[in-house]
């Protein structure tokens, strides 16, 4: 027998389950069904079995993304992790001055639209008329073909990607950072050691937690990588900034497949549930 | 307090689900172009019309914004809110709507097959029949694309004519190559955009592809693809040269170089005029000419990105729709969307007939596109077009602008990639 307050509850949370049904559990359920479905949003939908997924097996480009992600996310998650611990720990330091213009200015890239940055670095990264290869000419050193070189464009994005997250991952570290009680780095002065013992023997393993969460955050933000290929390169040159979100993007908006692309959705929150898993085993104890 | 609960709920999901709901509607829905220039033309027409109380009211609304308008038209298929008219439809879709059975057959009407003998040129009409050889789109306006130059670079710098052919477009890029050896800023022959993405391959291949093909398409009336025979082949080839050769920038841009004075050609369609017009700094001078011919005595083909008119099926109001369509293709309403748009209308004999002599004489760069229009080509009737176009765009980064597969090698393998494709859906 349900009771008044339990129906009020109910009541109460509908708001919610309704949100969730419509704009979470449908389209999830949706998707599940269009993996073993032809559907070109126009016709009706055919059954297909499993035909999707022969198709992705063989489907080399889906592996050419795949690559070029899983590239993205190794030059992406270090550089960007490793940048944001030391600018968060300079940030963090007592002896420095404008503390919060400098956080304001590392976290501006942040609020700004990624379309804006992204045009905006598209321009920056022009072979003929950008003004990076201007100031390398201007040095009177060789243009650098930024965005159409098969082996730069990818950490030329990447370089990109970096510094408009950088913000939110040193507004997380510093949040970490903050919790560090200034006693235990007193101790450690008075025992004599140096301020790089001291970030290695205190720093990272009292910011472990934190830093984890801002792992698996730029894992799984990377792993998103779409505004960026799809404005600056278009997944060129030669395929070679082809991510996999343009790529199940193409697959549904240019060509219509709902059914391949439903299915190619469903193997990369796949991959990414088993990168983070792997990363939670890992990288947990070793930190 | 149950009650109330019970009634506000109620209360809710019914305005919830009252939303979706729409009864029969007095008025004809007509969805234009979102442009400034083709939204005051449709916002001229409808008002001539309405402005007739024996006419259905018609309710103009600009095409919703989004990625592109054929996007846009899915989403209000899907979702079943499609307007009666739309006035902007690309002919690559239109085969996808007929298979989806959403779009009005124009064969239907009496008047049709007369009206459009009157209104388009012979060679025109058939290119925008679908595969079962009716009409599903009225052709509407074409924007022939060719070479916009700059006068003072041709003429002055390169000590040049126009290029006829592909000789004379040779000649033209030795001279480029010599200019750039005696100056530190260099100029580009054009500036084809060389991102992969399918749709930019009909301003820069397929142009070419049907000057070369003397305006055949690349799918034969047999499903025969004919992507490795000699136009590709030349096409391909002219363009691989001239990015070998540096004459072709492989650059992203987001400023307009050709304004810049940075090319010698730059291909574009009529409504590049209005923009150089309004952008050019003074002293720069610019004209239009061809797309060059692979030999003498050819005829000027190019690719036409012509925009057509679709009834959608749910209409209720079937005949004045044909009705307001034949309104707003008349002579009349033809002279008002060039003077407005600069945009040229699919027509017979535009340049002799005496409703718009005067207006040539008024806007003469835009007489050269009207001399296109009996030469412009179409786009072949297939539900996979923007996935043949995919696989041309990736073989071309391939092929002509990074030069990572071999010329023969990569079209044999793009024509059995697409004719794989093609049998199946005609199978």
């Amino acid at each position: 027998m349900i009771t008044r307050e339990e129906k009020f509850g109910w009541v109460l949370a509908s708001p919610y389950i309704i949100y969730f049904i419509i704009i979470s559990a449908f389209p999830i359920i949706f998707s599940l069904i269009l993996m073993f479905m032809r559907w070109n949003m126009l016709s009706s939908m055919q059954f297909i079995g499993l035909q999707n997924f022969f198709t992705l097996f063989q489907d080399p480009l889906f592996w050419k993304a795949l690559i070029n992600t899983f590239t993205f996310l190794i030059i992406h998650i270090p550089l960007q992790i490793c940048l944001a611990l030391l600018i968060s720990a300079l940030l963090n330091s007592p002896d420095l001055i404008w503390k919060s213009f400098f956080r304001s200015t590392f976290f501006m890239p942040v609020v700004i639209s990624g379309v804006v940055v992204t045009l905006l670095w598209k321009q920056l990264y022009s072979t003929e008329t950008g003004l990076l290869n201007n100031i390398l000419l201007g040095m009177s050193l060789e243009k650098i073909p930024w965005l159409t070189s098969t082996k730069i464009a990818m950490p030329a994005i990447a370089i990109m990607a970096t510094w408009k997250n950088l913000g939110l991952y040193i507004v997380i570290l510093l949040a970490g950072l903050q919790n560090i009680p200034r006693s235990l780095y007193e101790a450690a002065d008075i025992d004599g050691a140096n301020k790089i013992q001291q970030f290695f023997h205190i720093t990272i393993p009292m910011v472990n937690p934190t830093l984890i969460t801002v792992i698996v955050l730029s894992t799984i933000g990377g792993f998103s990588l779409f505004i960026e290929p799809y404005i600056m390169t278009g997944g060129g040159p030669l395929n070679s900034t082809l991510s996999t979100n343009l790529y199940i993007y193409q697959q549904a908006f240019s060509f219509y497949k709902m059914g391949y692309a439903a299915t190619l959705g469903f193997m990369m929150a796949f991959v990414i549930f088993l990168v983070v898993m792997l990363q939670r085993k890992y990288i947990e104890r070793e930190i | 307090m149950k009650n109330k609960i019970t009634f506000i709920f109620s209360l809710a999901l019914l305005s919830l689900f009252s939303c979706g709901q729409d009864s029969q509607k007095d008025y004809i829905e007509y969805w234009c172009a979102s442009n400034t220039f083709e939204l005051e033309f449709a916002k001229y027409i409808v008002d001539l019309w309405n402005s007739d109380s024996t006419h259905r009211h018609i309710r103009l609304q600009p095409i919703p914004e989004g990625q592109s308008s054929e996007e846009m038209l899915l989403a209000a298929i899907v979702g079943k809110t499609t307007p009666d008219i739309y006035s902007n439809a690309w002919p690559g879709v239109i085969e996808q709507y007929r298979d989806a059975d959403v779009i009005v057959n124009f064969n239907q009407f009496p008047d049709f097959p007369v009206y459009m003998a009157e209104r388009i040129p012979e060679n025109l009409d058939r290119q925008f029949m679908s595969s079962d050889s009716q009409y599903y789109q009225f052709p509407w306006k074409g924007n022939p694309l060719l070479l916009a130059y700059n006068k003072k670079i041709l003429e002055e710098k390169l000590n040049s004519r126009p290029p006829e052919t592909y000789d004379d477009l040779e000649k033209i890029g030795q001279k480029i190559i010599e200019y750039n050896t005696n100056n530190s800023k260099p100029i580009w022959m054009m500036d084809p955009n060389i991102s992969p993405i399918w749709y930019q391959r009909l301003f820069d291949f397929y142009p070419f592809y049907v000057s070369a093909s003397q305006g055949k398409t690349f799918i034969s009336p047999n499903k025969k693809v004919l992507l490795n025979a000699s136009a590709a082949k030349t096409v391909f080839n002219l363009f691989r040269e001239n990015y070998a050769n540096e004459l072709l920038p492989i650059s992203m841009f987001k400023e307009d170089i050709f304004l810049q004075e940075r090319l010698v050609f730059h291909i574009t369609g009529p409504w590049s005029i209005a923009h150089y017009k309004k952008f050019a700094q003074p002293g720069f001078e610019w004209s239009y000419t061809g797309i060059p011919t692979v030999e003498n005595d050819m005829l000027p083909y190019t690719y036409g990105d012509p925009k057509n008119i679709i009834i959608f099926k749910d209409t209720d109001y079937l005949q004045e729709c044909w009705e307001f369509v034949k309104f707003m293709t008349s002579k009349e309403a033809d002279l008002k969307l060039m003077e407005i748009t600069q945009q040229l209308p699919l027509r017979k004999h535009l340049l002799s007939d005496p409703v718009y002599s005067e207006f040539f004489i008024k806007y003469p760069e835009l007489k050269i596109f009207a001399e296109h229009i009996p030469y412009v080509v179409g786009l072949d009737q297939s539900l996979i077009l923007q996935e043949i176009f995919d696989m041309i765009s990736k073989t071309w980064d391939a092929v002509v602008i990074y030069r990572a597969k071999d010329l023969e090698q990569g079209l044999n393998d793009l024509n059995s990639q697409v004719q794989n494709q093609v049998t199946r859906e005609f199978k």
